[in-house]
């Protein structure tokens, strides 16, 4: 069998879903006894040399993030945006709410932006979260090879919640955005108390308006920041 | 078999632990989360006094959340081997204790389904080695329906052993022949029943059924012939706003069974098992197709799919409704959508007084 060529890149980010799937270390390197995998991590691209799977972490925020990103692209056959960055933006949207104090401290910062990558290129599959699952990240990862494309996760966050029978921390009036958050995380921070504030993107069809009706009617206030609206900018179908 | 025993509270510890000699023993344990039912590995776990009902439904141990089915593996030759893992499920016997009417009465709705028509091996399998021991309330719940949908708080069948709580004792009974075998061989624990027991028993249910009657639902019979009618209604539209469509209600029901099916490869590729999750109506991907397409694209529609399943198409499929009126779903919901409140506005036209959404 030939080769088959995988690609992992790097824009702006924390590099944190990379230490994830460095953390695959007692299963990742199974696939290599059957599979030869040709493995680039973080390298720049350089030449074009062709890919058949290439994931890519972070967000555009440099014209330099935005040259890579196409070369990327042109080079590979199928293109991952991996972690929360790549796929809406990521935490660095955060910065868009108070501008001027960020601009003080570091000035002309305001020609910075942190885009998805989806803005600029074609993506084939996301595999969201801050950080990413490792374990999702293996599934697609295992069924790329096999020339297959996994159901992106349709279920919430509050529905794999539940399974761990957990209290509800909306309950417990605390503003959790698992009712409208994309599942696959197996509900980390709730299971640990801490809510959740939708790493994972909106699910399909997430009702912004009933969630924020429930907070209201249960007193529950929230910060501007935590408003979906802004952090899913990425419309899906 | 109509029998009557009695059991003191004292010596139900020992009963238990005798059972756990030669079965595996499920059982309701009080967390910090709320009370679950768990594998035991000690009887003083057990707690046997709670009220209302568990988090997650007794269903979870016969239709588990994920559940592997089999495992297939390419030979060098090419061809595909298939091990079943049906095997690994009949192994061990198994008794549940402490499951509610309104729960008993939901694994016979999924006696229905998973054993009618159509054969489920694994969900039948888990059904054949496990013996249920029932427990009646003495205390309905602010959700609690059951009395108005038959499945409580009396109850007739779908137990082996019965068990209602009269303070000092249990009284026990005897619902099958693998029921009275338990208890045969442990004879020395029970005292026969006397008439005033059975008596006490049966004007505790009657108080709890007479509380729970004071919820103003219409009885089951009408619900259909309601809902039918109400098809094209407004109300649907209001609820779709309402409902955030997570999934929790379907997740803690007693009688949803929709599943959807996945491979999943080990890390050599050349192998893997075939999985089967539990899956919602309320979910977008439900309905998606292979083309792509998606049938019950809105939120009213979905919203509408459960209630409409429950109480209409049920009836059609398997000769029952699918609600058992546990009240999980009225608890668990973080918008707070009774399906009482949907039961009294499709029957008699009242709305909820809650605020509409874009109102406030």
């Amino acid at each position: 069998m030939d080769k088959i060529r995988v690609g992992i890149f790097n824009l702006s980010s924390c590099e944190g879903c990379l230490v994830q799937i460095l953390n695959l270390e007692d299963i990742l390197l199974n696939i290599l006894k059957t599979f030869e995998v040709e493995c680039r991590v973080l390298g720049t691209i350089g030449k074009s040399e062709p890919y058949d799977i290439a994931f890519v972490e972070g967000s555009v925020m440099s014209i330099e993030d935005e040259m890579e990103l196409k070369k990327i692209r042109g080079a590979s056959r199928i293109l991952v945006a991996l972690g929360e960055c790549a796929c809406h933006g990521g935490n660095f949207l955060v910065k868009d709410f108070d501008v001027d104090e960020i601009n003080e401290m570091f000035p002309g910062s305001q020609k910075w932006y942190s885009h998805p990558i989806e803005r600029y290129v074609r993506v084939d599959y996301r595999i969201p979260g801050c950080p990413i699952d490792k374990e999702e990240f293996f599934t697609v990862f295992k069924s790329l090879l096999l020339e297959k494309f996994p159901e992106q996760a349709s279920f919430t966050v509050c529905s794999e919640c539940i399974l761990k029978e957990n209290s509800c921390l909306i309950e417990k009036g605390v503003a959790c955005m698992g009712p409208i958050t994309r599942g696959g995380c197996k509900a980390i921070c709730p299971t640990f108390n801490r809510e959740c504030y939708g790493c994972r993107g909106l699910n399909d069809d997430a009702n912004i308006d009933g969630l924020l009706h429930t907070f209201k009617e249960k007193g529950i206030s929230i910060q501007p920041y935590m408003l979906p609206s802004k952090k899913g900018e990425v419309k899906r179908s | 078999m109509e029998r009557f025993l009695t059991i003191d509270k004292g010596l139900m510890d020992n009963f238990l632990e005798r059972v756990m000699e030669y079965y595996q023993l499920i059982a309701p344990v009080r967390t910090e989360k709320g009370v679950l039912f768990e594998y035991i590995s000690g009887k003083e776990e057990v707690d046997l006094t709670y009220s209302g009902h568990t988090i997650l439904p007794p269903k979870k141990f016969f239709f588990p959340p994920v559940e592997e089915m089999f495992v297939y593996e390419y030979e060098d030759s090419g061809n595909i081997r298939l091990y079943d893992l049906l095997d690994e499920v009949s192994k061990g016997k198994r008794v549940i204790v402490g499951v509610k009417p309104c729960d008993i009465n939901g694994l016979l709705v999924l006696d229905k389904v998973f054993t009618g028509e159509y054969n489920d091996p694994y969900y039948a399998a888990r059904r054949k080695n496990t013996l249920v021991i029932g427990l009646t309330c003495n205390r309905p719940m602010e959700y609690c329906f059951c009395a108005y949908l038959n499945t409580g708080p009396f109850i007739k069948r779908g137990f082996d052993i019965l068990l209602s709580d009269l303070g000092d004792k249990y009284i026990v009974e005897v619902g099958s022949e693998d029921g009275w075998k338990l208890i045969k061989f442990n004879l020395d624990l029970f005292s026969e029943a006397r008439r005033d027991d059975v008596e006490e028993r049966e004007k505790l249910l009657m108080k709890v059924e007479e509380d729970i009657r004071s919820k103003g639902l219409p009885y089951f019979e009408t619900i259909e012939g309601a809902l039918r009618e109400k098809f094209l209604d407004e109300m649907w539209d209001e609820y779709g706003k309402k409902c955030l469509a997570c999934g929790k209600c379907n997740f803690t029901c007693p009688t949803c069974r929709c599943f959807t099916i996945t491979d999943e490869p080990n890390p050599d590729l050349k192998s893997g098992k075939r999985v089967r999750t539990w899956d919602s109506c309320h979910f977008l991907s439900f309905t998606r197709v292979a083309s792509g397409e998606v049938f019950r694209r809105d939120r009213p529609s979905r919203f509408k799919q459960r209630i409409y399943h429950k109480f209409v198409y049920s009836i059609n499929e398997i000769g029952s409704i699918s609600c058992v009126g546990c009240g999980r779903c009225v608890e668990v919901c973080p918008a707070k959508i009774n399906i009482m409140d949907v039961i009294k506005e499709v029957t008699f036209g009242v709305k909820p007084l809650s605020a509409k959404i874009g109102e406030d």
